[in-house]
């Protein structure tokens, strides 16, 4: 009785201290609860036939129609191996590749030019997939594009990037990643700047080089957050990057590997307007999502090292 | 005190009541208006909307939605609790998930007769059909749209140059399918432009669809096979041939490889990017007005100025980089059996014009609406209001050949605005009294009087919505597989029967059924 009287007096005292920074905190907390917490209950539209005349509490009870209808799909094993494929692809190269970008501004001397190239290099970020697919087709076109003339110049065969089976994975995947990789350091570049300088020097001392100090110091530094990042990327491998794929797709590719589950249940639930078959797909990769994202985590904390919570 | 505040009040709101409910009489009654579509929205305070306003006495609220994504977008505001009392629909695939969710008004035709008879008789007597795609399991759903383009089907044109290099006489077009194979034969590996590069293709995307038709049908839609049965084109067996010949001509270099993409890309749909950049030498994209030269109208006595009726958007955006002489209008090729033709949208286009189902709470809305509709589609002085013209008025003139041209100038009267909102029949008879030019032109060419071929399914079936899309990207990756030699022409039985496992044979059954219940 005693205790948790006081510990009520400890909570408003605590409360009170700290009342101007639960103040700021408050629209945040807002927007959580608003927009996407409370559109939640919108989930229920996966489990019945929607109908927009008779809304989401209206509409008819399904039960687990929708995801039937999606697995017995005669496209579903082509849509989700591909977005698979795509997704793996994407980690194994994309992953890294924003690590090896921030250690190598870590490594520049200059500190405008550290400046000027950290902010160029994510510039990509803000432009959005529509204009970018416009880019990207000229440049990779095989009759106007810069890029063929090049490899045409050196006496190769004209790609057709876009167009071929055999070149869109590598064509998207590299794409996503120039897109990508200077956002993606940002995080890095915070962690390296934490590192203590001593251990640097230390380093130095013990006649280690610069290889061995990134190897050393450098990595071992931001190895938690290189294993949060981790976490959350494999959270992304049902995932498919809609605004690049749907752009960048064409009839060359839509058979084979360009057609993935995001632009499957474009055509299928916004075009035919059957949402409650989005909704049902989403939820389910959304599934897959967090059991990926909670068996690394269980798997990183088992093996000693950090883990999410 | 108390008694007194709640009298007063009591007082007020009477009153207020009174004057309100007086004034709602006289408000015009408001209609929110997607009666059809444009590249823009209608701008504040335009004139024929202000119009169009009085003299119907209604109030519209004119929607305007982006013609990319139309469909989304649509869905979305209508999924957010709006719903526009008249919509168009711009395809009869969204014509059926309309009418499946429930949101079209049934519009059984004796009503449409009732309250438009005017329009009901001239929409019968353009295409007898027109209201098969706008019906659904047998009841109506809204009002077609007919088009007087469909009267032409399309024809393939020709880098002229490059045919007199291949020894073409000066207005000779190749006329045979061994005609035309020789000649890109010349085009892929000739050097037609002569820059002593091997830079130039003979054909792309859209110059497919005249060899397609030369085999008896277009892939992307059906047709009447020699049983008297419909067929969907890209399962019709001429189509096997048609495949193989393309495969062999892209092995042997003839097929631009950038085909897969598309001649357009991006911009104004009916334009072929790499003729006009001058490295494809055949062509069919776009319609007979989209190669329509300028027009040498009558000028202005006193200034000498105008006369200039503008060209189609392809000959435009080509002559003016090379000139008239360079680009010569064609015939698609008679194939081995004779069968020849290009595409054509037919009498009515696949679009339709639906009502909201609130409506049938308020017959007195629906009532104006058609009541709008019909006087716009059929009494010829409000159709030409729309568009701006005004016959009492002196800034315009009428010419029997060239049609409405400002008076001063006597250049065409001006269409930008946003009558194709208003428009939503489209009255064909009235469309070739204001633009007589055009169709005089088209109608002086026999390149397009030829057979074109239209779609002649002409419903929606009722299993289409289900499998459709999935079935035309199975059809259009598979055909550049055969056409690239990724899959080999002996697998077309293959292909036939997935297409039809897919759900192809469902729909053909019931499209059948349709055709011979006629």
């Amino acid at each position: 009785m005693v205790t948790a009287v006081s510990r009520r007096k400890a909570l408003w005292r605590s409360i009170k201290k700290h009342k101007l920074h639960l103040l700021m905190i408050l629209p945040v907390l807002a927007q959580f609860i608003i927009f996407k917490y409370l559109p939640l209950y919108g989930i229920l539209i996966a489990f019945k036939n929607y109908k927009l005349l008779e809304g989401i509490n209206g509409s008819r009870w399904v039960g687990l129609e929708n995801f039937r209808s999606l697995l017995i799909s005669p496209d579903f094993g082509r849509v989700f191996g591909n977005t698979i494929v795509l997704a793996l692809l994407n980690f194994v190269f994309g992953f890294p590749a924003p690590i090896i970008l921030a250690l190598m501004i870590n490594e520049l001397r200059g500190k405008t030019f550290k400046r000027i190239t950290q902010t160029l290099s994510y510039l990509p970020h803000f432009i959005s997939w529509v204009i970018l697919a416009g880019i990207f087709m000229e440049l990779l076109s095989p009759s106007r594009g810069p890029i063929n003339a090049i490899i045409r110049a050196f006496g190769g065969e004209t790609i057709l990037f876009l167009g071929s089976p055999d070149w869109f994975r590598p064509t998207l995947v590299i794409t996503n990643i120039w897109k990508g990789v200077g956002w993606g350091s940002i995080v890095y570049l915070a962690a390296l700047g934490g590192i203590n300088e001593e251990l640097y020097d230390a380093a130095r001392v013990d006649g280690c080089g610069r290889f061995n100090r990134i190897y050393h110091v450098t990595l071992p530094g931001i190895l938690p957050v290189i294993i949060i990042m981790l976490i959350l990327a494999t959270g992304n491998l049902v995932s498919d990057n809609f605004d690049q794929v749907f752009n960048l797709q064409n009839d060359g590719v839509i058979n084979n590997v360009g057609d993935v589950l995001g632009t499957y249940i474009y055509r299928r639930g916004i075009i035919q307007i059957e949402y409650h078959f989005s909704s049902a797909t989403e939820l389910f990769r959304n599934v897959i999502s967090l059991i990926l994202v909670l068996s690394t985590n269980k798997i990183s904390k088992l093996v000693g090292e950090y883990g999410l919570w | 005190m108390k008694k007194l505040l709640a009298l007063a009040l009591a007082l007020i709101l009477v009153l207020s009541a009174a004057v309100f409910g007086a004034s709602a009489e006289d408000e015009p009654m408001v209609i929110e208006w997607l009666g059809g579509h444009d590249t823009d929205a209608i701008a504040e305070g335009d004139t024929v909307l202000a119009w169009l306003e009085e003299k119907f006495n209604v109030k519209l609220n004119v929607w305007f939605i982006e013609r990319e994504n139309y469909a989304e977008l649509l869905a979305t505001r209508i999924a957010g609790g709006e719903i526009p009392d008249v919509f168009w629909l711009d395809s009869s695939e969204l014509f059926a998930s309309y009418v499946a969710q429930g949101l079209c008004l049934e519009l059984p035709l004796d009503t449409v007769e009732e309250l438009m008879p005017e329009s009901y008789a001239w929409l019968l007597e353009f295409d007898p059909d027109c209201f098969s795609l706008v019906s659904f399991n047998g009841k109506n759903y809204g009002l077609p749209r007919v088009n007087l383009d469909g009267k032409y089907s399309y024809a393939p044109f020709w880098r002229a140059d490059w045919l007199e290099a291949a020894g073409y006489a000066e207005g000779e077009v190749p006329r045979t399918l061994d005609e035309f194979e020789d000649v890109f034969e010349f085009f892929a590996h000739g050097d037609p432009d002569g820059n002593g590069v091997d830079d130039t293709y003979a054909i792309s995307n859209t110059g497919f669809q005249p060899i397609f038709g030369a085999f008896g049908a277009l892939p992307d839609r059906w047709v009447v096979d020699d049983a008297g049965d419909l067929v969907y084109g890209a399962v019709y067996p001429g189509m096997k041939d048609a495949l193989e010949l393309l495969a062999k001509w892209y092995k042997d270099g003839l097929v631009d490889p950038e085909f897969v993409i598309g001649e357009n890309q991006g911009g104004y749909w009916a334009l072929s990017v790499p003729f006009e950049n001058g490295t494809l030498g055949f062509s069919s994209s776009g319609a007979f007005y989209h190669l329509a030269p300028d027009f040498d109208g009558p000028k202005n006595e006193e200034t000498g100025e105008g006369g200039n009726f503008q060209a189609g958007r392809t000959m435009r955006n080509f002559t003016n980089t090379y000139g008239y002489d360079k680009m010569i209008i064609g015939y698609n090729p008679i194939g081995p059996d004779g069968k020849s033709g290009g595409e054509n949208w037919g009498l009515t286009t696949s679009e339709a014009v639906c009502f909201s189902y609130k409506l049938a709470e308020d017959e007195e809305k629906l009532a104006k609406i058609l009541e709008i509709i019909n006087t716009i589609g059929s009494d010829y002085d409000t159709w030409v209001r729309i568009w701006n013209w005004d016959l009492n008025d002196d800034a315009y003139t009428y010419d029997d050949l060239y049609g409405f041209m400002t008076a001063t100038d006597y250049t065409r009267a001006d269409e930008t605005t946003h009558t194709n909102m208003f428009n939503t029949l489209q009255n064909p008879y009235f469309a070739m009294l204001a633009n007589p030019s055009r169709y005089n032109w088209a109608n002086s060419m026999d390149n397009f009087s030829g057979f074109g071929y239209a779609n002649q399914l002409k419903i929606t079936t009722a299993s289409q919505p289900q499998y459709w899309s999935a079935l035309e990207a199975y059809r259009q990756g598979t055909y550049v597989e055969f056409i690239r030699g990724e899959r080999p022409i002996s697998d077309w039985d293959n292909f036939v029967a997935t297409w039809m496992s897919m759900g192809g044979e469902q729909i053909t059954e019931e499209a059948n059924e349709w055709y011979h219940s006629r």
